[in-house]
């Protein structure tokens, strides 16, 4: 029956996925992006040259945060706002915002980032769907949340509460315990 | 069959029938707020309120799906004796009134099931992403009770059970009607309204009732303390004709027994669920023991199954999930 062919080919497969394994290990280690959060690595680029953002992949299934070079001008929070809003590099991933969302404003008030979207961000929002409504929210505050001393992000459009068909509260701020972690992935 | 669960439910617990919980049944959306759209072929019966686009196309509202979904489940309840109390009953937002904003809609959704005392709360819920994504979530707030992710695991092990859809997890997340109310509360996506066939899945009366039983089933099960299928305290189950499934991947058929043990444990080392199920197979006439490791109700699900088990090296087909007619 099937059991009869397969070990050899188990052998074959396993030896395959380990060689993989230590190749991307080795690249994750020589890229100095192996560590989480806002250490420096030592061999990489200085800390302040570039930041951390979030953008989804194509599928929108998960999230893949992103080492991209930090604009000269602006606050962490504002040149995390607009590295988001550039969208990313790799064609892997997709923009990180719903709907051409344009940033009107950020500033950071204990521990609560309150970043102001353009109307198209409401325009855009799912109308259902959990998964819809994660993917539209997490990497906006996955990023914010990377900018030292930001815990919290409150989302407003245009100046106000967003009137979206939410079942977050977009009247409180968002921390990322509101999201499922397993949603953050490694590059695709 | 539905005496004989209500006699072990009575047994359990110290009491009379009143003594069962409070549940608080949450259909998502409601009026205006029409939640996710599923686009159907032209003319598809939902025996629920006939919906069309602005370009003229058939759709199903998940608020529609949502309501008789819930309907059925309220019902399903009180057949056991539940008390129950619903935020809303009609095509209107929480608390039976218009829609106005998704604050108040979701406020009155938490005040109705705390004002009452439910002592557990179920919001039902169809997902959306994108056309291709597929399967059921559960999801519970972390941060309210270890009780809330029990009652979302065992929902979530009988909506899988019993739709057959891939198991996208029991995930958290701070949604407003799981961080507000006061009992152990869960918010089930039944199936991805955005992926076409699952949209069709739940535009079936029968499978919106299948979805109904299985959140039942889970309650019942939390009501009973985690009581696992085919334990005494589990009870008979319920709706057990598999309909829908019609695909299974084995890794590896078997003449002993144990081999397929032993097969099931090396996939359980490798992280893949198995479980040895044997079956008279017509071709070699004997029963062969099967290392089954999931079950679909679409043939592309079972071939991303069997590309997984490949991938970590293991022998994987796929066969029909109905034993073949008897002899």
């Amino acid at each position: 029956m099937q059991a009869n062919r397969h070990p050899a080919h188990r052998t074959r497969s396993r030896a395959a996925a380990l060689a993989l394994a230590v190749a991307a290990a080795l690249a994750l280690v020589a890229a100095g992006c192996g560590g989480e959060g806002s250490g420096s690595a030592p061999t990489g680029p200085a800390p302040e040259a570039t930041l951390t953002a979030y953008f989804p992949t194509r599928d929108r299934e998960a999230i893949v945060p992103v080492r991209v070079p930090r604009p000269a001008a602006g606050g962490a929070l504002e040149s995390a706002l607009a590295a988001l809003a550039q969208g990313p590099s790799d064609p892997a991933l997709g923009p990180a915002l719903p709907g051409g969302t344009r940033v009107l404003g950020a500033r950071v008030e204990g521990g609560t980032a309150r970043v102001d979207l353009s109307g198209d961000f409401a325009a855009a929002y799912p109308s259902g769907g959990s998964a819809a409504e994660i993917a539209a929210l997490a990497p906006l505050v996955f990023t914010a949340t990377e900018v030292p001393g930001v815990e919290r992000v409150l989302v407003t459009v245009e100046g106000r509460t967003p009137d979206v068909p939410s079942q977050l509260d977009l009247a409180a701020p968002l921390a990322r315990t509101d999201f499922p972690p397993e949603i953050v992935k490694a590059r695709p | 069959m539905r005496l004989a669960l209500a006699a072990v439910l009575l047994l359990l617990l110290p009491g009379s029938a009143a003594a069962l919980p409070l549940v608080a049944v949450d259909p998502g959306h409601g009026g205006r707020d029409v939640g996710a759209v599923g686009v159907l072929p032209p003319g598809t019966p939902t025996g629920l309120t006939p919906r069309t686009d602005a370009q003229g196309r058939t759709v199903i509202y998940e608020k529609d799906v949502t309501l008789d979904v819930a309907l059925r489940l309220d019902r399903w309840l009180r057949a056991r004796g539940f008390p129950t109390v619903m935020t809303r009953t009609g095509d209107l937002a929480g608390g039976d009134v218009p829609y106005t904003t998704a604050s108040a809609d979701l406020a009155a959704r938490v005040t109705i099931a705390n004002e009452a005392g439910a002592e557990i709360f179920v919001s039902i819920h169809e997902n959306a992403l994108n056309a291709t994504s597929s399967g059921t979530e559960t999801y519970h707030f972390y941060y309210a009770s270890p009780a809330a992710r029990a009652l979302a695991v065992l929902v979530h092990q009988e909506v899988v059970l019993r739709l057959g859809l891939p198991d996208r997890g029991v995930r958290q997340a701070g949604f407003y009607v799981l961080k507000h109310t006061r009992m152990p509360a869960v918010l089930v996506e039944g199936a991805f309204l955005s992926n076409p066939r699952e949209a069709l899945l739940l535009a079936r009366p029968d499978v919106r009732a299948r979805l109904a039983q299985a959140v039942g089933a889970g309650i019942v099960r939390y009501v009973q303390g985690g009581a696992a299928p085919g334990s005494p305290a589990y009870g008979p189950p319920v709706g057990r004709t598999p309909l829908m499934i019609r695909y299974r991947v084995t890794a590896g058929a078997f003449r002993r027994r144990e081999d397929a043990l032993r097969q099931a444990a090396r996939l359980r080392r490798a992280g893949v669920r198995a479980i040895v199920s044997g079956r008279y197979t017509p071709r070699v006439r004997q029963t062969l023991h099967y290392v089954v490791t999931g079950q679909f109700i679409f043939l592309e699900n079972a071939k991303q199954q069997r590309a997984a088990l490949r991938a970590k090296g293991f022998p994987a087909m796929i066969g029909s999930a109905q034993p073949p007619p008897s002899r």
